[in-house]
């Protein structure tokens, strides 16, 4: 067993750099369909910063699992990820010290694996730092996917699954046929 | 004889038959009327990311405590009301609508990309809110404390998010 974590006269875990918590080790970083968003480039859905943003609760930090704690207790890495649209983040601890975040355990009812990174405050510079290190074991449902690119316009959704050139010259097809219907 | 002179005298003449377009001919001094400013002057339909950004308004709205399993708070309703408000005075008509990603704290993050500056609003509470920029080219990052203050925000996402 884990030595106990510091607490607040409340109960509520003060944050820390847990001493077993050790840098090679791992923290998962569950992802929620509602983190992503449509590059305007690409069209494709990637995770947006705020996905690692600290909780609300007193003290909160960002919510993560530890791996290894898992690993050890015989648990897969994605034992915690119960919904199935959501997908999961691989980050390393020492990388996470290195930025100045602190990496402790914050044990919560029904998962004793429970962590938190705290020091990431307010703003998107620190949260940025941490999806820079970020790796991707499981992606959330319609993350690297193109998004609707037409946003739901029946035409422009037509001009992205076919291409500019082939929506060229179907349009040139249809312009043709319209020709020829009005001229007999 | 004298008396009937004098008469003519006086008595004005019988005025001559008019040309029967001399009416239409007339062309009035043109008159510089100024239009009253009751209110500011409006575009005729909506701004082009109202309606998507209150649907996904709406669409937060709707997620309750701990609504992603990670301790996250619910989204708060004077939050998007002031994101609203922010961004009905920062956004053009045709300013292109952000990304909206919900925060732990019950803020909301706005997102605007393209290919050469990437700006992220992080809404923490009413009055309360970072900005965030990144010069995609140089790599140049810079990061803000907003709170009434919005014309720089402004400026930027006009001349590099608008149509």
């Amino acid at each position: 067993m884990p030595v106990e974590p510091p607490r607040d006269p409340d109960g509520n875990t003060l944050p820390h750099d847990h001493a077993e918590i050790q840098n090679e080790h791992h923290v998962i970083r569950h992802i929620t369909p509602y983190d992503l968003f449509p590059d305007r480039q690409t069209h494709v859905k990637r995770v947006q910063s705020g996905a690692y943003s600290e909780s609300s609760d007193q003290h909160g930090g960002m919510s993560v699992d530890i791996e290894e704690w898992m690993t050890t207790d015989g648990l897969d890495t994605l034992h915690y990820v119960h919904d199935p649209s959501y997908g999961a983040k691989r980050i390393n601890v020492g990388e996470l010290r290195a930025q100045g975040f602190q990496v402790g355990w914050d044990s919560q009812p029904g998962n004793p694996h429970h962590g938190a990174v705290w020091g990431i405050g307010n703003g998107s510079k620190r949260k940025r730092r941490i999806a820079a290190l970020a790796v991707t074991i499981r992606a959330a449902s319609g993350e690297g996917q193109v998004d609707d690119p037409g946003g739901g316009h029946p035409r422009r959704e037509y001009y992205f699954r076919l291409g500019p050139v082939s929506a060229c010259a179907k349009a040139r097809v249809s312009a043709a046929r319209v020709r020829r219907r009005f001229s007999s | 004889m004298s008396i009937a002179l004098a008469e003519d005298v006086w008595q004005r003449p019988w005025p001559q038959p008019q040309r029967p377009l001399v009416f239409a001919d007339a062309v009035s001094e043109p008159v510089a009327v100024v239009r009253p400013m009751v209110s500011p002057q409006s575009t005729a339909s909506h701004p082009l990311w109202r309606e998507p950004t209150l649907r996904r308004f709406a669409e937060l709205l709707t997620l309750g405590r701990d609504w992603d399993r990670r301790g996250s708070a619910a989204v708060r309703s004077d939050v998007l009301a002031f994101a609203y408000s922010m961004l009905s005075q920062v956004m053009a008509p045709s300013t292109l609508p952000p990304s909206i990603v919900p925060l732990g704290h019950g803020g909301v993050q706005l997102l605007w990309t393209n290919t050469s500056v990437e700006i992220e609003v992080e809404v923490i509470r009413p009055n309360e809110i970072i900005v965030y920029e990144l010069d995609r080219v140089t790599g140049i990052e810079s990061e803000w404390s907003a709170t009434n203050e919005l014309s720089g925000l402004g400026d930027l996402l006009r001349s590099a998010f608008t149509r």
